[in-house]
């Protein structure tokens, strides 16, 4: 279990995140939802250890992690799907995937790469391509598999489908419930909140750095006010 | 004249060769901090009084060649724990600052402790030796220069490509961020690229020395500049533009001596800074313009 409990976090005198509760059950694909601007990034970027939080405490299957490095959360099994994908452009699909194994024995890493390659067969048919040359959708693949690389058993989504033609996005949202099936725990922050809601257990929503409701996906699913008041029309 | 601009092209390259080095270690050092290292040069002024010290008790040539390129890159990494590693993330004044400052301390290091003056040693016995290819008479020296270039970047480019290490590197050049969130560790990577350019600028110390055959405190001074402006030329943070900068470099520098006049002939590497000036103006990044996707 991932639990954050009164989590703060801040950038200089901006406060992007006031103090945020939550849990992610093992096993389970938890959503995060809300604006541009809400603190859902900052919280996630928290949790893996890019930006220390300024108060509260991070759990992680009871170990208190807080302010951990991002390699050691990679130890522990907590990897982070970024923001914007962050792909290296300059290495080329096969690299990327290497690289993200440096933490895991030479024979291992290249094993594990060869796998995936031939999971996500349009990397494996572009491994010696730079990354900068592949296609949005490619590109988000070559993300999920790059935090494969470290064996997860949490997997942090930061707006998996941000910027993505509909039809990559569906391949986005049939990936992560692949993911679900196959056990890998998700917290995913995504801004198509329909459609995240129906693939998970829990939601969290937030607004203006505070988490303003949480509960069963499908129950929020149906609360057509929280939507409006927090989430605005069209999410 | 064909016989003569082939000529002058071997030593421009041979010259251009050592300026490569220079600039790809100053380009992978900026590349994982975003900083121009002003004391790149201190390295071959190290490695010079260690080679000094070393034939004064005897040592052949052959023996010096590893511990000048061994106190080339422990020296490197000493930098980096003593000073660099205090500015990461620094503004780039700070970082501007901290090199110089390293500069100049150790340049009045040795002022103060050793010699102002330089402290000539013998020179290998073949560096003057010449062989007639074609009618083109070219220095042993030179030809040794560019083979000694060539299978050193050939290495460099296979550390880089071929070891996860030298991903890593690539990848901190590019990104740091997200580089450190795919687990690599900033430590490693930083100290990983210090210890490639200390070897790379080791070995440039040994071309350099085999023909100076001198230590001052500012040996490493106009080297250095050359391997800034080399590194600059190439864009700084591609790799193949600082190789590419460092032989251009060589190559117009020794064109600049050969068609000068002799009563400005010291006037070169002013025309060189004007020339880089120049070029800056019509290209800011640097002569190679390459996508995002080819860089480093």
């Amino acid at each position: 279990m991932l639990t954050l409990d009164r989590v703060e976090v801040g950038y200089g005198s901006v406060r992007a995140v006031h103090g945020a509760s939550m849990s992610v059950p093992e096993g389970e694909t938890v959503a995060l939802i809300g604006p541009n601007g809400a603190g859902k990034s900052s919280l996630l970027n928290a949790i893996i250890g890019l930006h220390a939080p300024r108060g509260g405490t991070i759990r992680w299957r009871g170990t208190d992690v807080t302010g951990w490095s991002p390699q050691r959360m990679l130890r522990a099994g907590v990897a982070l799907v970024p923001e914007h994908r962050r792909i290296l452009t300059g290495l080329t699909t096969e690299e990327n995937l290497l690289v993200a194994g440096i933490l895991t024995g030479g024979r291992a890493r290249r094993r594990l790469a060869a796998e995936l390659m031939e999971r996500f067969e349009v990397l494996g048919r572009q491994r010696s391509v730079p990354a900068g040359l592949l296609s949005g959708g490619e590109a988000q693949q070559l993300a999920v598999a790059r935090a494969l690389m470290s064996r997860p058993s949490v997997v942090l989504m930061d707006e998996p489908a941000l910027g993505l033609a509909p039809l990559m996005r569906s391949q986005v949202f049939e990936l992560l419930g692949e993911l679900a099936a196959a056990g890998t725990t998700l917290l995913v922050v995504e801004q198509d909140a329909h459609r995240l809601l129906e693939m998970a257990s829990t939601a969290y929503i937030m607004r203006s750095g505070d988490i303003v409701a949480s509960g069963p996906a499908g129950e929020l699913a149906e609360r057509e006010d929280l939507f409006e008041a927090f989430l605005g029309n069209g999410t | 004249m064909m016989v003569e601009l082939i000529q002058q092209l071997i030593d421009g390259l041979g010259l251009g060769s050592e300026y490569a080095l220079l600039a790809l270690g100053i380009g992978l050092t900026f590349g994982v901090m975003r900083m121009i290292n002003f004391a790149h040069g201190e390295l071959i002024t190290v490695s010079a009084y260690v080679a000094y010290g070393l034939t004064l008790i005897g040592l052949d040539w052959w023996m010096l060649v590893p511990v000048i390129v061994a106190t080339s890159i422990a020296t490197s990494v000493a930098l980096e724990l003593v000073a660099f590693r205090w500015v990461r993330g620094a503004s780039d004044f700070a970082m501007l600052l901290m090199s110089f400052g390293v500069h100049f301390v150790v340049q009045a290091g040795f002022v103060m402790y050793v010699s102002a003056s330089a402290r000539a040693f013998d020179r290998p016995g073949w560096i003057n030796n010449t062989v007639s290819v074609g009618g083109v008479r070219v220095e042993v020296v030179d030809v040794a220069v560019i083979v000694v270039t060539v299978a050193t970047l050939l290495g460099t480019l296979a550390i880089l490509r071929r070891t996860v290490y030298g991903m890593a590197i690539r990848a901190a050049a590019e990104d740091f961020d997200t580089a450190q969130l795919l687990g690599v560790r900033s430590n490693l990577v930083i100290r990983s690229a210090f210890a490639l350019a200390g070897l790379l600028a080791g070995v440039a110390a040994v071309l350099l020395l085999m023909r100076t055959g001198r230590a001052a405190p500012s040996a490493g001074l106009i080297p250095m500049l050359k391997g800034v402006l080399a590194a600059l030329i190439g864009g700084l943070g591609r790799l193949q533009g600082a190789v590419v900068g460092g032989l251009v470099l060589g190559v117009v520098e020794v064109q600049l001596v050969s068609r000068l006049p002799d009563e400005v002939d010291g006037m070169v590497n002013g025309i060189v800074f004007v020339l880089i000036a120049l070029l800056f103006i019509f290209r800011p990044a640097g002569m190679l313009r390459t996508a995002a996707a080819e860089r480093v």
